[in-house]
């Protein structure tokens, strides 16, 4: 039994740019670039980065809502990078994903009785009426929402409740693993708390695996065992959430925790502001993509890009010049 | 305290759908309700005409030819003597018959064109757009003559003629809402639980993009009332029975006698169908837009 | 005890919220969106609204500007006294001299607030053009490379020439703040100024407005949902909660000893960082429920439902908890029938 339930080997996702009078492919923006994790069975791995990291399109390429162009996707021993749709089928029972915007994830014609349903129906699954009404009641209690909401429409509700039945609908199938897309970012902060508070509970109970991508690194730390930071589609390091927390190494991850404005006025940090912007992954920078903004950047990095370095069993980084720990 | 699963947002209310929320929007549109009440007036009026319950005998000479207005034929009569207001109302079999039909054959062909080639996109988006490019090119009128003169003149020619000219509009409106609704989160969920192809375009983008539809079939059906009378008034239209466009061709001959009322008739039955339609496609309008809703 | 002094002397105020109440009508009925508002700015302090959606922080500052829409908003009670001239009584004229010239603001979506069909430089152009009509065309441009300079967008001389469709986030953001300032307005209303951008570029855009402010000595009204951009750039906050203000102090005292339940309750929701290994923590200590429904406030204080502590009078028919300056430190107020107790906090 392996105790992996997912691995991702050199995972690359590229997407072609077109242009000029036929519409010829003139490049490639590889929005994944030689991505390599794995998680364990019951573990949670947040993915954090900003605009352009590639994480969301990770997410889902993951589940083969995009295509990979190379590399491999390894779930529960299988390696489903190129299995058929019809053989695909079958592991979207075991692998769901939860999007970020909770007003444009639920159909808006469709009662949530029938949204939640939907997954069932796909599956064949508790096909009898008295099965199926049962299971989406037992569905509601998971995510706590009353019964009367099986005959309501998606506009009826709040953000977070919305929230709540696309978990519930996640939950449908019975998966073993979620992708967390964003679920919290466009939550308010009391509501973000309660709809934390709820997947940390189904995992415990129900023993799922997540993937948590967000871009809140305080929220990311509260709820995953490790953490991978993305920059322009590679994963520059990763690390058990304390050690990433505690004693960060390289200058990017180090630049973004110091860039975290802190809920509390006695504690002036002293700032790390990067120069420029966020490059556009596009036209990445030569040699370690970072190195136009990093304040320890040598002649070196911008000539080749950094292999990997492992600082212990769960941490490593790409970095030749990495900064000291302690964040 | 309230437990954290209190779910209603606006209290009090019963569940409503978006449509039923429409529906309750458009019942306070008084103006709209008058409209629909003018359309289904004029769609009885067609069906009774057609049972034989009225006008029935609009072909019988009532009066001597070209009569004035007067108690036999309260507008009239055309040249056989035969009443105007009983050919009008006979006519409005035509008028309406063409309208729904012709109407409904370019909805079937706009929306099922319009969603395939946005929903799949590729090679079939390609030669779709292709397709709805070419027959948009040519000038209405050429494509109208040409079915008419394939299929022989007549009602059934009309209703193809028609149906075959006016889809292109609605199957771009099509294409590109289900272009956009395609990458909506929606709808990638339910590629997250297995859902195929057939199910993600029909039941979960199709029921977003109808509303669309409804609105375009108002203006479906007034250009089909219209062009009917364009191709009768250039000869193609229907034959042995009376319709609008006919009474407009007949009468461009006898304004220059000073007859009049075939011509009034003909204008003021149209006009308050078009208009009706007109103004109630802007209330479904208004009523269907989701984004004129709470979120 | 020894009261510490007021926080500012009234000469350095700039504007002053009174009793703002601002009414929407709805499909369902009438909803008050801000009901009984009263803050101040200062100048060259910033002042924090904090709140959830549905709070009425922004209604608030649209209100300031004269820009709720009406129908279907309306100010229905209040004063909102700039200089001491009650600009909710002013003309249209003089608000227009007002807007982008004495007060701006910046939004949230830089995307969607610069026009795409206009240059950078045009569209910084067009300010000064409605509110210094003595510069000539070339002054124009000199003053708006100059702006763009001032908030760090490199090479302006060629920017100035670009669309904003051709600039990332942070510097539409940038071009937005340069366009607000380009008249030195007195007060910079900020909506959300840094929500829609990455938390490094975030870090950028706040450096940006703290240094502008100490240079331009601008009253800052920051609005945010983010209690950690409140802790680094406010020096007052004001917690909304359901249109209403509950909670009023300098920074320091109100994430030290929140008095408020809301205020305390939000604090703690928080997840922060401790040596815990994430996935072993307990759950986050939440507010129960839901911010209830503007049509259907309860009688009484609007967080009743939520909160742990109330009692008797805060469910009952006198409506809501006034809000009241603390006696112990003026400086603090609060809405609340049984606030929590108050500390005094220690300055380091």
């Amino acid at each position: 039994m392996n105790k992996f339930l997912l691995e991702v080997k050199n995972l690359v996702t590229s997407f072609s740019i077109r242009g000029g009078l036929l519409a010829r492919e003139i490049g490639r923006v590889h929005a994944v670039n030689d991505v390599t994790f794995s998680i364990k069975k019951g573990e949670t791995l947040g993915l954090v980065g900003e605009s352009g990291c590639g994480k969301t399109t990770l997410g889902r390429t993951i589940l083969r809502l995009i295509e990979p162009s190379s590399g491999s996707i390894i779930f529960d021993g299988k390696d489903i990078t190129s299995i058929s749709r019809e053989e695909m089928r079958a592991y979207r029972r075991k692998m769901q994903i939860i999007f970020q915007d909770p007003y444009a994830s639920l159909n808006p014609r469709m009662t949530v009785a029938n949204i939640l349903s939907e997954p069932l129906i796909v599956h064949q699954l508790f096909t009898g009426k008295e099965e199926r009404k049962k299971r989406l009641l037992d569905l509601l209690d998971y995510v706590r929402l009353p019964k009367d909401a099986l005959n309501k429409y998606p506009h009826e509700f709040s953000g977070g409740q919305r929230q709540r039945i696309s978990i519930a609908r996640a939950l449908a199938v019975g998966p073993e693993f979620i992708i967390c897309d964003e679920p919290v970012s466009a939550l308010d902060v009391s509501v973000q708390a309660q709809v934390v508070n709820l997947l940390m509970d189904l995992q415990k109970d129900l023993g799922l695996t997540y993937l948590f991508i967000a871009h809140d690194l305080k929220v990311v730390e509260y709820i995953s065992r490790r953490v991978a930071v993305m920059y322009l589609g590679k994963v520059v390091e990763i690390a058990c959430a304390a050690e990433l927390y505690g004693s960060c190494r390289h200058p990017y991850t180090r630049a973004l925790f110091s860039a975290i404005p802190n809920p509390d006025p006695t504690i002036k940090k002293e700032r790390i502001l990067l120069e420029g912007d966020i490059p556009s992954p596009i036209n990445p920078p030569s040699g370690c993509y970072f190195h136009p903004r990093c304040f320890n950047a040598s002649e070196q990095c911008s000539k080749l890009y950094p292999p990997v370095t492992l600082e212990s069993q769960t941490h490593e980084y790409s970095c030749f010049h990495p900064v000291p720990p302690s964040c | 305290m309230v437990s954290s699963s209190e779910v209603s947002v606006t209290p009090g209310q019963e569940s409503k759908s978006l449509w039923a929320h429409a529906w309750a929007t458009l019942l306070k549109d008084k103006m709209a309700i008058v409209c629909f009440l003018v359309v289904l007036l004029y769609c009885l009026v067609a069906l009774f005409s057609g049972l034989g319950l009225l006008a029935s005998d609009w072909s019988k000479e009532v009066c001597s030819s070209f009569a004035a207005p007067q108690e036999d034929c309260w507008l009239g009569a055309d040249i056989f003597g035969r009443s105007v207001i009983q050919k009008t109302i006979k006519g409005t079999e035509v008028a309406m018959s063409v309208g729904f039909i012709a109407g409904g054959i370019s909805i079937v062909l706009g929306v099922f064109l319009g969603a395939v080639s946005g929903y799949f996109g590729g090679l079939i988006d390609e030669l779709i757009v292709w397709f709805y490019t070419t027959v948009s090119s040519i000038p209405n009128i050429m494509l109208l003559l040409a079915i008419t003169f394939i299929m022989g003149k007549g009602l059934l020619a009309v209703y193809l003629a028609l149906g075959l000219t006016s889809w292109v509009g609605l199957c771009r409106l099509i294409r590109g809402e289900v272009i956009k609704h395609k990458n909506r989160e929606y709808v990638q969920s339910a590629r997250a639980i297995g859902c195929s192809h057939f199910r993600r375009l029909f039941i979960h983008i199709l029921p977003n993009v109808l509303h669309l539809v409804i609105v375009n079939f108002s203006l479906q059906f007034q250009y089909a009332i219209k062009s009917e009378v364009i191709l009768s008034y250039l000869g193609l239209g229907v034959q042995g029975r009376p319709s609008w466009g006919t009474m407009i061709d007949d009468a461009k001959l006898e304004l220059t006698r000073g007859i009049w009322w075939q011509l009034l008739a003909a204008t003021l039955a149209m006009f308050f169908i078009v208009l009706a339609f007109n103004i109630l496609g802007d209330s479904l309008r208004d009523a269907l837009d989701p984004k004129l809703k709470g979120k | 005890m020894q009261q510490p002094s007021l926080p500012q002397s009234t000469e350095d105020r700039i504007l002053q919220v009174k009793g703002l109440q601002v009414k929407f009508s709805t499909e369902h009925g009438p909803v008050t969106a801000v009901q009984g508002v009263d803050f101040s700015v200062y100048r060259g302090k910033t002042i924090g609204i904090v709140g959830e959606s549905g709070s009425g922080k922004s209604v608030s500052a649209l209100a300031i500007m004269r820009l709720i829409p009406n129908p279907p908003g309306q100010v229905t009670a209040g004063e909102i006294l700039y200089h001491g001239k009650d600009l909710l009584k002013a003309s249209n004229q003089e608000m227009k001299a007002i807007r982008g010239n004495k007060i701006s603001m910046i939004f949230q979506e830089p995307m969607t607030s610069l026009n795409p069909v206009f240059t950078i430089g045009n569209q910084i152009q067009e300010v000064l053009s409605l509110h210094q009509r003595e510069f000539s065309k070339k002054d124009k441009i000199e003053k708006s490379i100059e702006m763009l300079k001032l908030v760090g967008i490199p090479s302006p001389e060629k920017r100035i020439l670009d669309y904003p469709h051709q600039l990332s986030g942070g510097m539409r953001q940038r071009v937005m703040i340069a366009m607000a300032l380009s008249c030195r307005p007195e007060i910079l209303i900020a909506d959300e100024p840094t929500t829609a951008l990455d938390v490094t570029i975030q870090a950028q855009i706040l450096e940006l407005m703290k240094k502008l402010q100490q240079e331009f000595k601008m009253g800052i009204i920051m609005i945010t949902h983010d209690l950690g951009v409140v802790a680094e750039t406010c020096d007052q906050v004001a917690v909304m909660y359901c249109g209403r203000i509950v909670e009023s102090s300098p920074v320091r005292e109100i994430f030290a000893n929140p008095i408020h339940p809301y205020t305390k309750g939000l604090l703690e929701s928080i997840p922060s960082y401790d040596s815990t290994t994430g996935q072993d923590k307990n759950r986050l200590p939440t507010i129960e429920g839901m911010v209830p429904s503007l049509h259907n406030l309860p009688p009484g204080c609007n967080f009743q439902d939520r909160c742990a502590y109330a009692k008797d009078v805060c469910f009952g028919g006198q409506g809501g908890p006034p809000l009241v300056v603390n006696e112990l430190d003026p400086r603090r107020k609060v809405a609340c029938f049984y606030p929590l107790p108050y500390k005094e906090v220690a300055k380091s």
